[in-house]
């Protein structure tokens, strides 16, 4: 590599770290405006996770390294919701670095006393310390049912992760376990459209998850089992296979 | 310092900030539920929370903080202090328990509250007592049921035991290890807050009356045997009465609806309540046969058996009731007690008990559909149960013959 393409590396890289910065910055500042300015019967909610591993789709969004996460959530009882997030990731090599952000909203409704119908739109960008190439990011829209027990959803993004189009399809299950346990599964399909090429690899992948949860006080204790297939993947060095992960979820 | 020290060190640290913090949110000295007022707050449909976990749901964090925040808000604002919560999506709502500390009523609290723009439904807690005449201390154990020569029991379990039947008794504490209620109770949960579930007298009673094992050779045979009990511990035995109050009651009748129990017996009494009379139209709007004992000693025979929908039952010692009130066994009942034993029972407790055992037989021959309950016309209100299993079994190798005289009424 020239050193004029090392100098264009970091100075991309250090434009990274500013966007992600401004990122969370901006998420702290509407959670003040969030708690400051809710009109009334809107709700606010404000939690931090912290995971030992990201994985999102049965890939490691944090290369296997913990991370903390902020979330931000404001629920209209008109069914409106915007949501924010900001996530740090931690190791040895970088120490505590911005790992990415996502922001969403939609609108769910009550279809009736057991079901609701939801639609929304995800936009999540994440940052080089992610594992994925620096800047990339996803768009998506949804629409989907959430029962009692199952909840499925369809999504979509016309340009994945810097790729082509792709589709996601998902259904989940929860089932409380006494009263203080609850099981969930997750099982998902990725299917992309066009803007990959196939080569020797199967297109089509899928991902599960097992995981058990316990609330305490203001705390969730959460532990998963997940993994997905094939183990190559479109976007590099970012890890599949099966792994389990730990976390906490802290209501304030 | 390698990664995987480095990763058990950062969780050590946070499972041990997060115990530290994890502190409960609601007051921890308990109140009277005669101080405690009930608030509930529109609850936003569950939802999608893409930073949070696959399914999102009611149990996530960020909703967690979000029914908190508003709790304490209101709480903070109307000088109240937050005592409990338990969601109710089901119907749309989140249910508070406050505490009112000052010299104010709770009704004018509630009436404050209510303003808030927050706030859909504001109310005291109500309390209710079971309908039951103190037990007899000296009477020895009446050795034949008043079902079993009134109702024909062993006719009616020809046609129909109740099999796989699901019924929610909603009162004190089921004593589930009764040698007589053994195997017959699913699930046996408390929901009187700050107790644990114990074996009380007025619950283990109902649920003798209503599913008792039968042909085992001791004790009594219920009126359904064959029924899967849910006891809902919602009362507590006091040394006067039994009583319960409004959000424990409510609590386990969102639980009884949920579990899609066929039906629910509420062997109790007490005020009107806009919440238990939401949940109650939720029963009902989804087929939940529900059964409330008629108090004798209000007009409209008290809260909920004055509810249009619910079947309001009356011991036989009552007359002249309304039309619309059945009448069953209640007086001189054997039945179960804790500590493995059987007493005399009396009162609408348990004839409404005795009708929620009808039901479950009309539930197993027939599933769905109105529920149709046949009266003696000669003896106002008074339940022909024989005619009425029959009229849902269609046919039956025993003595029961179709009413010619009877009158048929829809309970619902």
């Amino acid at each position: 590599m020239t050193a004029r393409a090392s100098q264009a590396v970091r100075d991309r890289r250090k434009r990274l770290a500013e966007i992600v910065g401004r990122a969370h910055r901006g998420a702290a500042l509407a959670t003040i405006l969030f708690c400051s300015a809710a009109p009334a019967a809107a709700q606010v909610g404000t939690a931090v996770s912290i995971l030992s591993d990201d994985r999102f789709r049965g890939f490691s969004l944090s290369d296997g390294h913990p991370v903390g996460t902020l979330n931000l959530s404001y629920d209209s009882p008109t069914g409106l919701y915007v949501g924010a997030s900001g996530t740090l990731v931690g190791s040895t090599a970088d120490g505590i670095r911005p790992l990415g952000f996502q922001l969403d909203g939609g609108y769910a409704a009550q279809v009736n006393s057991g079901l609701i119908a939801e639609a929304g739109i995800i936009h999540a960008r994440y940052s080089r310390y992610s594992g994925l190439r620096s800047g990339l990011s996803y768009t998506e829209v949804y629409a989907g049912l959430e029962g009692k027990i199952l909840s499925s959803r369809i999504y979509f993004s016309p340009h994945y992760l810097g790729r082509g189009a792709t589709a996601y399809g998902e259904l989940n299950a929860s089932l409380p376990f006494g009263q203080d346990l609850t099981f969930q599964g997750h099982a998902g399909v990725f299917v992309p459209f066009y803007g990959y090429s196939r080569g020797s690899r199967s297109l089509v992948r899928y991902d599960w998850q097992v995981r058990v949860s316990r609330p305490v006080g203001r705390s969730t204790f959460h532990a998963a089992l997940g993994g997905g297939g094939p183990r190559q993947n479109y976007y590099g060095d970012y890890s599949a296979g099966r792994a389990m992960t730990f976390g906490i979820d802290y209501a304030l | 310092m390698n990664l995987r020290r480095l990763i058990l060190w950062f969780f050590g640290l946070l499972v041990g900030l997060a115990t530290a913090v994890s502190q409960p949110v609601f007051a921890q000295s308990p109140s009277s539920p005669a101080r405690q007022i009930l608030v509930m707050v529109r609850h936003p449909p569950d939802h999608l929370r893409p930073g949070v976990s696959y399914g999102g749901g009611y149990d996530d964090a960020l909703a967690k903080s979000a029914r908190d925040r508003l709790a304490r808000d209101i709480a903070g604002k109307y000088g109240l202090t937050l005592v409990d919560a338990w969601p109710m999506p089901m119907i749309g709502m989140d249910c508070f328990v406050m505490a009112v500390r000052d010299a104010r009523t709770t009704q004018a609290a509630a009436e404050q509250v209510s303003h808030n723009g927050n706030v859909a439904l504001a109310e005291p807690v109500e309390i209710y007592r079971a309908q039951s005449a103190p037990a007899s201390d000296n009477d020895p154990l009446y050795p034949a049921q008043p079902a079993a020569r009134e109702w024909q029991l062993a006719d009616l379990h020809k046609m129909s035991t109740g099999r796989g039947v699901k019924v929610a008794i909603v009162d004190s504490g089921i004593e589930a290890d009764h040698p007589d209620l053994a195997g017959q109770v699913a699930v046996n949960r408390n929901f009187v807050s700050g107790e644990p579930l114990v074996s009380e007298s007025h619950g283990t009673g109902v649920a003798g009356v209503i599913a008792a094992k039968a042909n085992n050779g001791i004790g009594i045979a219920g009126v359904a045997p064959g029924a899967r009990l849910l006891g809902l511990r919602a009362c507590r035995q006091e040394p006067e009465a039994t009583v319960c109050d409004s959000f424990s009651v409510a609590k386990a009748l969102y639980f009884a609806i949920d579990q899609k129990a066929d039906v629910v017996n509420l062997s109790l009494s007490g005020p009107d309540d806009r919440l238990l009379r939401a949940l109650l139209k939720t029963a009902l709007d989804r087929g939940t046969a529900v059964v409330a004992a008629f108090d004798p000693h209000q007009p409209d025979g008290g809260f909920p058996a004055s509810v249009p929908g619910v079947i309001a039952v009356a011991d036989d010692r009552v007359a002249g009731e309304p039309s619309r009130v059945y009448i069953a066994p209640g007086r001189d009942i054997p039945t179960t007690e804790p500590g493995g034993r059987w007493f005399l029972a009396n009162g609408s407790s348990f004839a409404a008990a005795h009708v929620s055992g009808l039901v479950a037989l009309v539930r197993q021959r027939k599933p769905g559909g109105s529920l149709t309950l046949i009266t003696d016309r000669g003896k106002a209100g008074a339940i022909d149960a024989c005619a009425t299993v029959l009229k849902a079994a269609g046919s039956c190798d025993c003595s029961c013959e179709p009413s010619r005289s009877g009158q048929t009424q829809a309970a619902r």
